[in-house]
């Protein structure tokens, strides 16, 4: 049996036909119907087990907590140096995916700090779109076109598992800094009510849990498995936002970093680590924020991803940026495109497998309705 | 041959799956202007909004056309354009008339999967229109004016041009004035932008070839009820990472 990374949710927990046949598959569609549809929900916690087996991989595993000192920007600088000394050692061309988001522009920031402008002019491509010229122009048009060379990110499923180049995305970030959660649950309930003690207001949380799935008491059944997530953390998990973080953290961060696979015309030449990657997966990111989970908390809608910002002012000086608020950055990107069901590792290739069936199913898993 | 309660038993049965089945009745009369039909042995299968979309269904058997049989005299013919392939047309007076003459009910079933292969292949070309809105309302000349620019970039790009002292370039080099960058960037996001609008129309075009052939192929009409829905769904799947 291969080992499934990933799975179109869309196709399986929407759909009552097929999740009513996989064990804890009903109770299981509810944790989409709170966070959303396009994730493939992931413990690398490895505290609750979900209806569908899916194979954590030895890169995405969550860190031993230990003491960690480096800053953020350090990190950032040291992470584009290896990669430029990857792709030279490997004779690639290094592709960024930009979008025009916070997390692609400190990627390119990264590499205009650490890298010489004949370097960048011939190493690099940038992968884009109108929608990254119109999130950031003054970034995109001083520092992106100068610097680059510059392409439609219509391209982006050529160049995955294209072996000349290493792709590079700023999967990941998203999941260092919060969850789309906390801007939905903020929109409703008021953004600084985010910062209060969860224990305290747990009852609001469940109560938004339920307005999401629709049934108040399966709203609390999915808050309460889900908080054995967060109990079991090696940090103190005392606010609303640190709760959303840190399921976020710990249950998405396989599926974001896997999830573009799909698109590509070369699934089955792509290459985790060698010919793709994301910017913001490696291990010094993660004890980044694991160790300082106060600055990853912002104190206003506008100081999301502050330390991001800052690093991106360090290269632009531009401080408009610090008050730019998140936008989508990705849709319309990809058009009806036919995408596999599931991918598996066969080896080091990605290939399609059917994850409906009892081989991938859990039967002992923490959604299973009580007798 | 079927009779009248036979055919009104098989419409009634198929008639609640129709992706058409709330539509207005619309007018067929000579002041409506050109449109586009299919037709098989002298019944109307489909009207349809898109030259492309009539052209791509038509076949050995499915004629496309884009006139009316009309008296001299023009006269109001009123279609349900939900049962279209009711109509056949009535060479004695030039006039399209309502008939239940069908054979079989495979007959019928056949008319019916054609006209909705019609219906569903205007939807999803609507679909693609849409997409492309943002190309429809250019100014004068303004494609010529792209092509140009696009033209000019290259050669810049190709040829490391990096002066242009005799406006050999008016494009872009007013385009670099204006905006107060070099030449050479000037060029490159020239260059940026004709690849985006490229690839943009390319995704929609190879799209609606992929839909296309998908409709043609349906044999029945659950098939193509599938290919609808599932581009329905598509976007909410695909459409937003």
């Amino acid at each position: 049996m291969k080992n499934a990374i990933y799975y179109r949710c869309y196709d399986i927990f929407s759909n009552p036909n097929v999740y009513n046949s996989i064990p804890g598959g009903e109770r299981f569609s509810d944790v989409f119907r709170v966070f959303g549809k396009n994730i493939t929900f992931v413990d690398r916690s490895e505290t609750i087990k979900t209806p569908i087996k899916v194979h954590l991989l030895d890169n995405m595993k969550l860190p031993k907590m230990e003491s960690f000192s480096k800053t953020f920007e350090e990190v950032c600088d040291e992470r584009a140096n290896s990669l430029y000394k990857q792709a030279k050692e490997t004779n690639r061309k290094i592709v960024i995916l930009y979008s025009g988001g916070i997390d692609s522009s400190a990627i390119l920031c990264s590499f205009i700090r650490t890298r010489t402008d004949e370097e960048l002019r011939n190493d690099f491509i940038v992968l884009m779109s109108d929608y990254s010229c119109q999130e950031n122009p003054n970034f995109t048009n001083n520092f992106v076109f100068k610097k680059f060379q510059c392409h439609s990110s219509f391209r982006n499923r050529y160049f995955l598992g294209n072996n000349d180049y290493l792709v590079v995305s700023g999967e990941n970030a998203d999941q260092l800094f919060g969850s789309q959660l906390n801007d939905t649950f903020g929109s409703f309930h008021g953004y600084d009510f985010l910062f209060k003690d969860l224990k305290s207001n747990e009852g609001s949380v469940i109560s938004w849990f339920g307005k999401s799935i629709g049934d108040q008491a399966r709203g609390e059944v999915i808050y309460r498995t889900l908080s054995k997530i967060t109990d079991n953390a090696p940090i103190d998990i005392d606010n609303i936002y640190k709760f959303f973080w840190w399921i976020n953290f710990t249950t998405k961060w396989q599926s974001v970093y896997v999830r573009l696979l799909s698109i590509s015309h070369n699934v089955d030449k792509i290459r985790l680590e060698q010919n793709y990657t994301t910017f913001y997966s490696p291990k010094d990111f993660q004890l980044w924020c694991m160790n300082n989970p106060n600055e990853i908390v912002p104190t206003d809608k506008f100081s999301n991803k502050l330390t991001a910002k800052q690093y991106i002012y360090s290269v632009t000086k531009d401080s408009s940026y610090n008050k730019k608020l998140k936008f989508g950055s990705l849709s319309k990107l990809f058009l009806q495109k036919k995408l596999p069901l599931s991918l598996a590792l066969d080896g080091d290739t990605l290939t399609e497998v059917d994850i409906l069936n009892s081989d991938y199913y859990e039967y002992q898993n923490d959604f299973l309705e009580e007798k | 041959m079927l009779s009248y309660n036979e055919v009104n038993e098989y419409f009634s049965l198929v008639q609640p799956k129709l992706i058409n089945q709330n539509e207005l009745l619309i007018d067929m009369s000579v002041n409506f202007g050109n449109t586009n039909m299919i037709t098989k042995n002298g019944r109307i299968v489909g009207v349809l909004k898109f030259t492309e979309s009539a052209k791509a269904l038509a076949n050995e058997e499915l004629y496309h056309t884009t006139t009316f049989w009309l008296k001299d005299s023009p006269q109001t013919v009123v279609f349900d354009k939900k049962v279209c392939w009711l109509y056949k047309a009535n060479n004695r007076d030039c006039v399209w008339e309502k008939s239940l003459d069908f054979e079989s009910i495979e007959e019928l079933e056949g008319y019916i999967v054609d006209n909705q292969k019609c219906v569903v292949l205007d939807a999803l070309y609507m679909y693609i229109n849409s997409y492309r809105a943002y190309e429809r309302l250019f100014l004068i000349s303004q494609p010529t004016v792209y092509m140009a620019k696009y033209l000019e970039a290259k050669e810049i790009i190709d040829n490391n041009v990096v002066e242009d002292s005799t406006l050999k370039y008016p494009f872009t080099t007013g385009y670099a004035d204006v905006v107060g960058i070099s030449l050479q960037e000037a060029a490159k996001k020239i260059m940026f932008k004709y690849e985006t609008r490229n690839a943009f129309l390319a995704e929609s075009e190879n799209f609606r070839i992929r839909i296309t052939n998908d409709v043609k192929k349906c044999k029945t009409l659950d098939e193509v009820l599938e290919v609808y829905n599932n581009f329905l769904s598509q976007k909410d799947r695909y459409g937003y990472l």
